[in-house]
């Protein structure tokens, strides 16, 4: 399996706080790769790690080529939307779409027009005059627009509405995503990703705590319910996460079980994040 | 090229106003001056003196016209200094800076053309501020003295355009610098920064008691302009305004100005 992105030993400081530790992974091509985490994590400073926004220390390669040699012909390739809409506001919306076109050798005019038409975004209106979710569907459709490969985004729906976090996520997949794209969704938003992702990164202060194809997380983990006089019988398989109920005990409970009379579901990735971070 | 092209075109629509305001002014001004001999007639027949120097005709187009260009440079000036002090540190305050780095294009390609723009573009509308201005005033004055003397009033706007690219060179260069050095007000602190170094040099020479001569800072600066032909205004020429080796000084400095603040730029931009 090909990998597009290869990272070893990346550590960040900020002074005297340490924002990731030790960081090894690899991303393979063709995945939707959702990197989870609670606020203040270290997803952001990862994802600015990747494109050397930042400075750090280990190795970070794309293509089997170093960040580093890479320099700003990276961006060719690789695309990312920050956590804020970071747009320029003092730009209407067809300057903006004009600086990208101009900027970009990759850029897909066709794409573009098709998207911006479908979009309606009204283009002699000033950056500054959108709504947050214009902003983002704005800086999304110039990023769809340059056709790379890997596409980097750091809670890009926060603060929107329900409406346009659909559209986000629509567009992302139907415009975007194809067994040789890669997509790397950073959010805390956990609920709101993972029916799209296929492989699930958790980030807790800065270190990797786990790293799974979504399948195979479901598969390993079960959430086992039972009935309150039989907690003891459950306690014996070491729950991550207990809740109780209406006369009920359930429990995390990751690896093979086999109980008696308890009801056995699939657990939701959200319900395995919970248990991973608070560990 | 394309990039370059795009990159001039979005550095203008990003602050077109800016450059804009010193030619609203300064037609203000004209305005305002136009409704005063408008009034003046009005009331009583005008008693206007084109240049009541050395000499009415050729000469005094060019001289007058070059002093008009230097008041002209002032306002031009002001406002490129407002703009140039944010050259490398507007887009991190509008918080847009990674977009703008998210693109395919090197470091000295971005700022070369931000140097450009802010510290020389709004030198090409001055020269057409005084261009228009020299045809109207060799055209009124063709009425007043002997003869239309369009050429020499051209030739004075364009020392005069020459004076205010030699003080962007150096004045325009320190803001491009002071922008990568500052985050916010980046001209006031680097004002107060020359300010104290200029005082510790004069306290450096006091405990010498005058031993050692530090250099004047502001007065160095100066310098690097080279000569205003202001004190010899009645012969001003090329040869004045241009031939003086301290320009080469002032080239030196922008050219560190421009190196060393990019240089800057991009170290500090790994501070996210």
């Amino acid at each position: 399996m090909e990998h597009v992105i290869s990272v070893q030993g990346l550590t960040k400081d900020y002074k005297q706080v340490r924002a990731l530790e030790n960081v090894d992974l690899r991303v393979p091509r063709g995945r939707i790769v959702g990197l989870l985490g609670k606020n203040g994590a270290g997803k952001s400073t990862f994802l600015k790690c990747l494109l050397d926004f930042l400075r750090y220390e280990g190795d970070i390669a794309f293509f089997g080529k170093s960040v580093k040699e890479w320099k700003y012909d990276l961006h060719t390739r690789v695309a990312y939307i920050p956590d804020v809409s970071g747009l320029d506001p003092r730009l209407t919306v067809q300057q903006t779409m004009d600086y990208a076109a101009g900027m970009n050798p990759t850029w897909n005019a066709e794409k573009a027009e098709r998207l911006f038409a479908k979009s309606e975004l009204p283009r002699k209106q000033k950056v500054k005059t959108l709504s947050k979710g214009m902003k983002t569907k704005l800086y999304l459709m110039l990023t769809l627009a340059k056709d790379v490969d890997i596409l980097l985004l750091d809670e890009p729906t926060l603060g929107l509405d329900i409406v346009f976090r659909k559209e986000f996520y629509d567009l992302l997949l139907g415009e975007f995503f194809d067994e040789t794209k890669t997509v790397i969704i950073s959010t805390h938003q956990v609920d709101e990703v993972e029916n799209i992702l296929h492989d699930v990164i958790f980030i807790d202060h800065g270190r990797v705590k786990l790293h799974e194809t979504v399948d195979k997380l479901k598969k390993d983990w079960s959430i086992v319910e039972v009935s309150a006089d039989r907690e003891q019988d459950l306690m014996a398989f070491n729950p991550k996460a207990t809740s109780r109920s209406l006369g009920k005990v359930r429990g995390l409970i990751e690896g093979d079980i086999k109980l008696s009379d308890a009801i056995i579901a699939v657990p939701s990735v959200s319900d395995i994040f919970v248990a991973v971070v608070n560990q | 090229m394309n990039q370059i092209k795009t990159l001039l075109l979005t550095e203008y629509q990003k602050r077109k106003s800016s450059y804009w305001w010193p030619v609203w002014i300064i037609a203000g001004l004209i305005g305002l001056s136009l409704i005063a001999v408008l009034v003046a007639v009005i009331i009583d027949s005008p008693n206007i003196v084109v240049y009541g120097g050395i000499d009415e005709g050729a000469m005094g187009l060019r001289i007058g016209m070059y002093g008009v260009m230097f008041s002209f440079a002032i306002i031009f000036l002001a406002f490129m200094g407002l703009g140039a002090q944010t050259s490398l540190n507007r887009e991190k305050q509008l918080g847009s800076d990674l977009f703008f780095r998210c693109q395919p294009a090197s470091v000295w390609k971005v700022t070369g053309v931000k140097y450009f723009m802010h510290v020389y573009a709004s030198s090409i509308l001055l020269l057409g501020v005084g261009l228009i201005f020299a045809l109207l005033l060799s055209i009124v004055s063709a009425f007043y003295v002997d003869g239309f003397y369009l050429g020499q009033a051209l030739y004075g706007a364009f020392l005069g355009w020459l004076n205010y690219l030699k003080l962007v060179l150096v004045f325009g260069s320190l803001c491009y610098f002071l922008s990568a050095v500052f985050k916010n007000n980046a001209l006031l602190k680097g004002a107060a920064v020359l300010g104290i170094l200029e005082g510790l040099f004069a306290i450096i020479e006091v405990i010498f008691r005058h031993t050692i001569t530090l250099p004047d800072v502001f007065v160095t600066l100066g310098k690097m302009v080279g000569n205003m032909g202001l004190d010899d205004i009645d012969t001003v020429n090329m040869s004045m305004v241009m031939g003086d080796y301290r320009i080469l000084f002032g080239l030196l400095f922008a050219a560190g100005c421009f190196v060393g603040g990019t240089l800057i730029y991009k170290y500090r931009a790994k501070d996210v």
